[in-house]
């Protein structure tokens, strides 16, 4: 990986939940609003889609203690632009690309939308937007980078649970914040340091284990299982096929 | 289902006809390698009617497709730079099943398209026969891997369905068994309609005593495929519950056990009786696919 | 905020109090954000777990309307511990810099005595004599003390006598909070008492909008005077505004009861400037090391006068005081009362500017039928609001008829320009004014508040001209010019508050130059200052701070005088020495000779008056100093406020509507009882209810993604998108009791009318188990009305039409309700 790849940290134990970063986003990239309903929960729209980039999550769950018998956690969900991003492996167009600076975006104007991206990335974070009939996802701004500008959701955010930078900037900081909150919260974790997927591109200081913010404990890409599905396939495929050859040849009549 | 689905019936369509024209491929070839006259129809029969479903289905693909009229971008690459204008290079991403799946689509059709030729000249010329033979065998490994490439494209997802490690397997049996079943029906269809002699219909009795012990191997790889996912809230759901009919009175019971019991019986059968079991088996088939690919996205709460 | 936003960086304890930061103030988050960072800890104090709740280090649930129990109960806790650990305290602030050891007359009592009420209370008029709630005085005039803070009637002693009936289990009575939680909460908060240690109070609505409201507030007063947290870095009583220029709009003082600058607005009674400013300001105090800073309003009225009227104000018709209405004395002007008198016909006209009470106001179904009564109504705001459609609103369940064929009303809609599409100032919560330039102009006709009340002026200038009249000289004496343009010059405005030297023509540099004899002028003695001969200063950006402490003091201005956090001679010892080294505030650097100081230099932020300290460094004290609460008569801080309707201390009342029978501090008196109760001789206009058929208590709030009436923000798709309908939160239990699920519809009811919503059923409302009874409470966020893009049911069709006993700031907060699953 680049020395000077691009990184998000996200520091869920700062996030107050304002989604100042969902408008944000909604706005620097002009996309449509949904039309929700209120199902009970603060989340909304209750899913990412072709027209939400980016999400914060509300989870309420029990507290650890007598002065605090309840959480409420929020994790701002979007693409994670994975070192070794499935999508862009499985993409057979060629349109999802990785810029050299760690962006995993999907080029528009050759996305032909068979949705293969949208079906088997770990985080479920591509859509397919029904109006450009493309998949869309989170593409890191990559016009406000190309300006020596953050992201607009790490510009909005006003208490730095968004934090943008360099890789190894990003890592110290998450570093040094996992030693403070390791005082008070011993599940403590990063998630998407360079052990995962080939590192993400936006990670997590986590107060809690993973699946207590619903993140896959331990994602994958596919190519790890490809070829021995493969051998799965043709080898009984091929004894069934010798089979019927032998079946057909020896018949006496 | 409520659920907006990403890939919907067309494509549940889509992977039960280019298995079923794959299938047909095989065992026409197989037919053909085996040297007996008394297949010369079976391989006939399957030659000609391999590639069309197989067309269909990429009819379906491209028609499900976000942006249908981009699906040469899966074939034909954009230089870098050059996004105006179409480069020469192809189109090939060695990770990503889909794209290996399109190719040998391609190249399943063309040699399918090749096969029908040879077959057809070689009954003029017999010198071609040995030509043919070659045709059908260079175009066995695509044919195999069409039946297979699906099973492996849906194990990239991280759903548990898709997941499990049974489903290239499951597949590839069922596209040989719905191949000979298709077989079969063209053959009982044609001889119904006296297009065929009651002498070339002699091949069919082994022909579905073959295809029931496939079936055999198919029930026990759907029943192993079943096991290996109990684990999982999607299993459970796809063959319990409502859908639970669908599968074991569906797929299971009609489109496996009763043609298979009915075929191992052996013995001739009325050419209606031969075509029933065998469109109850490619309903099954149907079905299979359906389930798999259906269910597959329905989020379970 | 007697401090500023960015000074809660600087804070070592924060207790968010009536107020859900995080939610209303997401920036504000940015600083608590820092000083967590810098090892602060946090307390949410809210009948609801909220999204501030989530970032705290201790959260402790309590009823709505019992927040002085909760502080009172505080208060208990931290003398007691003065008494077991007095050097955790800074005692000399509190014997030096308070009144807690001034004497108070003998005749006082205290509720523990008088069953729930002070001495002097008259229940005919509900509101007290307050002749023994007075200072006793020695032979020159001065407040007797007691520096031991030892005698029976000293403020000190009877604070703690009055707080010692608030234990920890009778505030769990109380307010429902569990004992281990609240005792957490006063060890930690009490940690700030440390010298060098500062502690915040961030509270807003949820403290303001009850029938004791202002009591809340004293609450806050007392207990951060007692840990010494007045005046200093990361300390302060810090009131978070909820709009971004209310503090503005209240600087400039268009409220009823306060001119320009919180000059009292004179009654009948004030028959001159002289009158006036005996009456108010001057000879209150004796004490000649008394600042009593409000004995020169004499100059702040005159200049004010002069503003206004310029030539036609001169010292021979008393600076055309007599143009100024006179309020009947003791008569309320304010929102409930305007709408009161709108219901029985005696206010024939409304302007509402960037208002909407058809949503905001309480108990809105019936101020949307006293809308009905007006002859005319002119409604100024970014959209067609709820209030300039209240002639044809769908029918609700308190009016079950609208039709406009029988409403005579005549309304105007006038668009109104944005805040980026138009120039001026926004003072934020810490007194900062910020100049702000236009962005963009605004749509179509929209026009700028300043164009439309500069045409309107002249256009009654113009009638008055014409047509005369008794009054139409208090009219047409009115100085009026802001510029040549069609568009008022904002800056001609906001030199004319700053004010000038009329004899040199000159913008003022301070209020210092302000003088009685009509040789000044100033529209707002407190923003002089700001737009001075030097430039304008609240468009100062720069962003270096000199201090250590986030001062920025050149970063635009704020009043008084650009100082930064007020009370600061508080902050420093009495030889001016600050307490806490680290974060000083100011610091006393004069030159000192044989022990004693020989002159005047502060360093640090701009000094609450710049006298010397009140002690030299050898300890004798100065005869030349000033006490450092310069505001007060007294120059002491206040622990005892005399000045207040309803207490010197703050008393626990249960809230208009209460959930239970009985005061849980035992005594008679349920509600504050100088309180105005509206329509007492007609109960059915009353439309109190009871707990018998409202069991459940109910508040309003609001949320992140909307804001106030709902117009800027139900109109937006972005948030509507994130909050698409109105929703009332309640407990998992209540939910079972009733029956209904999450996300189901539901209708909500009080003794005023009824709304639909959607159920959010959260574990962050937890039933409150109190004397003896479990009660529930729910919330509502306020912001829907029939307009816009998403539409739903007001909250405040529940809501109390009954207001503060010193405000009347309505009672929104706690109410009583039920509620039940909706049958389609």
């Amino acid at each position: 990986m680049s020395a000077d790849r691009v990184t998000m940290l996200i520091d869920v134990s700062k996030c107050i939940g304002c989604r100042a970063c969902q408008v944000a986003c909604k706005q620097w990239n002009q996309l449509k609003a949904e039309e929700t309903q209120f199902s009970g929960t603060y989340q909304n729209p209750p899913a990412l889609s072709g027209n939400t980039w980016t999400l914060v999550r509300f989870n309420e769950v029990e507290g650890k203690s007598p002065n605090k018998t309840t959480e409420w956690l929020f994790r701002k969900d979007q693409c994670h632009h994975c070192g070794e991003a499935t999508c862009e492996q499985v993409c057979p167009t060629g349109a999802i690309q990785r810029t050299d600076k760690g962006v995993v975006f999907i080029n528009q104007s050759i996305c032909a939308g068979c949705k293969y991206c949208v079906e088997t990335c770990p985080f479920q974070t591509p859509h397919p937007d029904h109006e450009t009939g493309t998949a869309r996802k989170c593409w890191m701004c990559l016009d406000r980078l190309q300006h020596g500008m953050e992201p607009a959701c790490a510009t909005a955010c006003p208490t730095d649970t968004v934090r943008f930078g360099t890789r190894v900037e990003m890592l110290d900081l998450a570093r040094s914040r996992l030693a403070e909150l390791k005082k008070e919260n011993p599940d403590a974790n990063i998630y998407g340091d360079d052990d995962m997927l080939g590192g993400l591109g936006v990670m997590y200081v986590l107060p809690e284990k993973p699946s207590v913010y619903d993140l896959p404990g331990n994602p994958q890409i596919p190519h790890s299982k490809i070829y021995y599905r493969w051998a799965m396939g043709i080898i009984p495929g091929l004894a069934i096929l010798g089979g019927i050859w032998a079946y057909l040849t020896k018949d006496e009549s | 289902m409520g659920h907006h689905l990403n890939w919907g019936i067309p494509l549940v369509i889509d992977l039960f006809t280019a298995a079923m024209g794959a299938g047909a491929f095989m065992l026409a070839v197989m037919a053909d390698l085996s040297g007996r006259a008394k297949y010369r129809t079976t391989s006939t029969v399957g030659a000609l009617i391999a590639p069309w479903p197989a067309i269909a289905g990429v009819a379906l693909l491209v028609i499900d497709l976000g942006k249908p009229l981009r699906f040469w971008e899966m074939m034909l690459r954009r230089g870098p730079g050059l996004l105006w204008l179409k480069s020469p290079y192809l189109m090939f991403n060695p990770t990503s099943t889909m794209s290996i799946g399109t190719w040998v689509l391609t190249i399943f059709i063309y040699a399918s398209f090749g096969y029908i030729a040879l077959t057809i000249l070689s009954y003029f010329w017999e010198k071609l026969a040995l030509l043919r033979k070659l045709m059908g065998l260079a175009g066995l490994p695509f044919a195999m891997a069409v039946t297979i490439y699906t099973g492996v494209l849906l194990a990239a997802s991280p759903n548990p369905l898709w997941n499990n490690a049974m489903l290239p397997v499951l597949f590839v049996v069922s596209a040989l068994v719905t191949g000979s079943a298709a077989v079969i029906a063209c053959m009982a269809v044609l001889r119904i309609l006296d297009l065929i002699e009651p002498a070339e219909m002699a091949a069919v009795p082994r022909l579905e005593k073959m295809m029931s012990v496939i079936l055999v191997v198919n029930l026990l790889v759907a029943l192993a495929f079943v096991g290996l996912g109990l684990g999982t809230a999607e299993m459970r759901y796809a063959v319990g519950g409502g859908l639970g009919l669908l599968w074991w009175v569906g797929i299971i019971g009609l489109g496996m056990v009763v043609p298979l019991v009915a075929g191992l019986k052996g013995g001739e059968k009325q050419p209606h009786v031969s075509l029933v079991l065998a469109a109850l088996v490619l309903m099954g088939g149907l079905f299979l696919r359906y389930v798999i690919l259906v269910v597959g996205q329905t989020p379970i709460a | 905020m007697t401090n500023h936003w960015i000074d809660i960086a600087n804070a070592d304890r924060i207790m968010i109090i009536g107020s859900n930061a995080a939610e209303n103030h997401p920036m504000s988050f940015k600083w608590v954000t820092k000083a967590m960072e810098n090892g602060a800890k946090l307390i949410s104090v809210d009948p609801r777990f909220t999204r501030t709740s989530s970032k705290a280090h201790i959260y402790a649930p309590l009823r709505s309307g019992t927040d002085i129990a909760f502080i009172d109960g505080m208060i208990n806790y931290v003398l007691q511990d003065i008494d077991a650990n007095p050097g955790n305290y800074n005692l000399e602030y509190i014997r030096e810099y308070t009144n807690a050891s001034f004497l108070i007359d003998p005749g006082f009592k205290l509720p523990g005595d008088l069953d729930g009420l002070f001495s002097g209370y008259d229940p005919e008029k509900r509101s007290y004599d307050k002749g023994s709630w007075k200072y006793v005085l020695d032979a020159n005039g001065v407040p007797q003390k007691d520096k031991t803070l030892k005698a029976k009637n000293c403020v000190f002693q009877l604070l703690k006598k009055h707080v010692e009936r608030y234990t920890p289990e009778k505030v769990r009575k109380t307010t429902g909070t569990p004992v281990d939680v609240f005792k957490s909460v006063c060890k930690t908060y009490a940690e700030s008492g440390q010298t060098g240690k500062a502690g915040t109070i961030m509270y807003a609505m949820g403290t303001t909008q009850h029938t004791y409201g202002t009591q809340n507030i004293r609450g806050y007063a007392i207990l951060q005077l007692l840990l010494a947290n007045m005046g200093v870095a990361g300390g302060g009583i810090n009131a978070l505004r909820g709009e971004s220029n209310v503090q503005g709009s209240t600087d400039m003082c268009i409220l009823f009861h306060i001119l320009p600058g919180y000059l009292k607005t004179p009654d009948e009674k004030d028959v001159s400037i002289d009158t006036y400013s005996t009456r108010y300001y001057e000879g209150k105090n004796k004490d000649p090391k008394s600042a009593d800073w409000w004995s020169n309003a004499r100059k702040y009225l005159v200049s004010l006068m002069k503003a206004w009227y310029g030539d036609k104000a001169t010292p021979e018709n008393d600076f055309a005081f007599a143009n100024v209405p006179k309020r009947v004395p003791g008569k309320n002007y304010s929102h409930i009362s305007l709408f009161e008198a709108m219901s029985d016909g005696d206010i024939k006209g409304l302007f509402c500017m960037g208002q909407n009470p058809a949503v905001a106001g309480p108990n809105c179904g019936r101020e949307r039928v006293s809308l009905h009564n007006l002859d005319w109504l002119v409604c100024a705001d970014l959209w067609s609001t709820e209030t300039a459609n209240f002639w044809h609103r769908p029918a609700d369940d308190y009016c079950n008829r609208v039709d406009p064929k029988e409403i005579k009303t005549e309304v105007f809609m006038l668009p109104a320009a944005a805040s980026v599409e138009k120039e001026g100032s926004i003072t934020n919560s810490g007194r900062w004014a910020q100049w702000r330039y236009a962005a963009v102009h605004a749509p179509g006709e929209a026009k700028s508040d300043l164009w439309m009340l500069d045409k309107l002026c002249l256009a009654l200038k113009k009638r008055y001209a014409k047509m005369g009249g008794p009054q139409a000289h208090t009219v047409l004496d009115l100085t009026w010019g802001y510029g040549p343009g069609d568009e008022p010059d904002p800056h001609l405005v906001a030199k004319e508050y700053n004010g000038y030297d009329l004899k040199t023509g000159k913008l003022l540099g301070s209020f210092g130059g302000l003088q009685a004899d009509g040789t000044t002028s100033s529209g707002n003695w407190l923003y002089c200052g700001m737009y001075t001969e030097a430039g304008n200063m609240a468009a100062r950006r720069n962003p270096i701070d000199y201090s250590n402490i986030g001062l920025y003091p050149e970063w635009s201005w704020c009043w008084p005088v650009n100082r930064r956090i007020i009370y600061n001679r508080a902050s420093v010892d009495m030889k001016g020495v600050p307490w806490d080294k680290e974060h000083p505030v100011i610091t006393f650097k004069g030159a000192v000779a044989a022990g004693k100081y020989t002159s005047k230099a502060w360093l640090g932020d701009v000094p609450d008056g710049g006298w010397f300290p009140l002690a030299n460094p050898d300890g004798s004290l100065r005869a030349d100093a000033k006490y450092p609460f310069i505001m007060k008569p007294e120059g002491h801080a206040r622990l005892f406020g005399m000045g207040l309707a309803d207490g010197p201390f703050p008393e626990h009342y249960e809230p208009i509507e209460s959930p239970l029978a009985a005061n849980p501090m035992g005594h008679a008196t349920m509600v504050d009882p100088a309180v105005k109760l509206w329509h007492v001789d007609k109960p059915k206009e009353n439309f109190i209810g009871t707990s018998k058929e409202f069991p459940i208590v109910g508040t309003t709030y609001r949320v992140t993604e909307h804001w106030q009436a709902g117009a800027m923000t139900r109109n937006l798709p972005w948030l509507c998108e994130l909050m698409p309908e109105v929703f009332v939160e309640m407990s998992e239990e209540l939910a079972e009791e009733k029956g209904i699920k999450n996300g189901e519809k539901i209708t909500v009811t009080s003794a005023r009318g009824k709304m639909e919503a959607v159920a959010a059923v959260t574990r962050r409302f937890k039933p409150f188990q109190l004397n003896g009874k479990t009660v529930h409470e729910i919330g509502v966020p306020w912001h829907w009305g029939y307009e816009g893009k998403s539409c739903g049911g007001s909250a405040n069709c529940l809501t109390p039409h009954v207001g503060d006993a010193n405000t009347m700031i309505p009672e929104y907060k706690a109410f009583l309700c039920d509620v039940k699953k909706e049958v389609s």
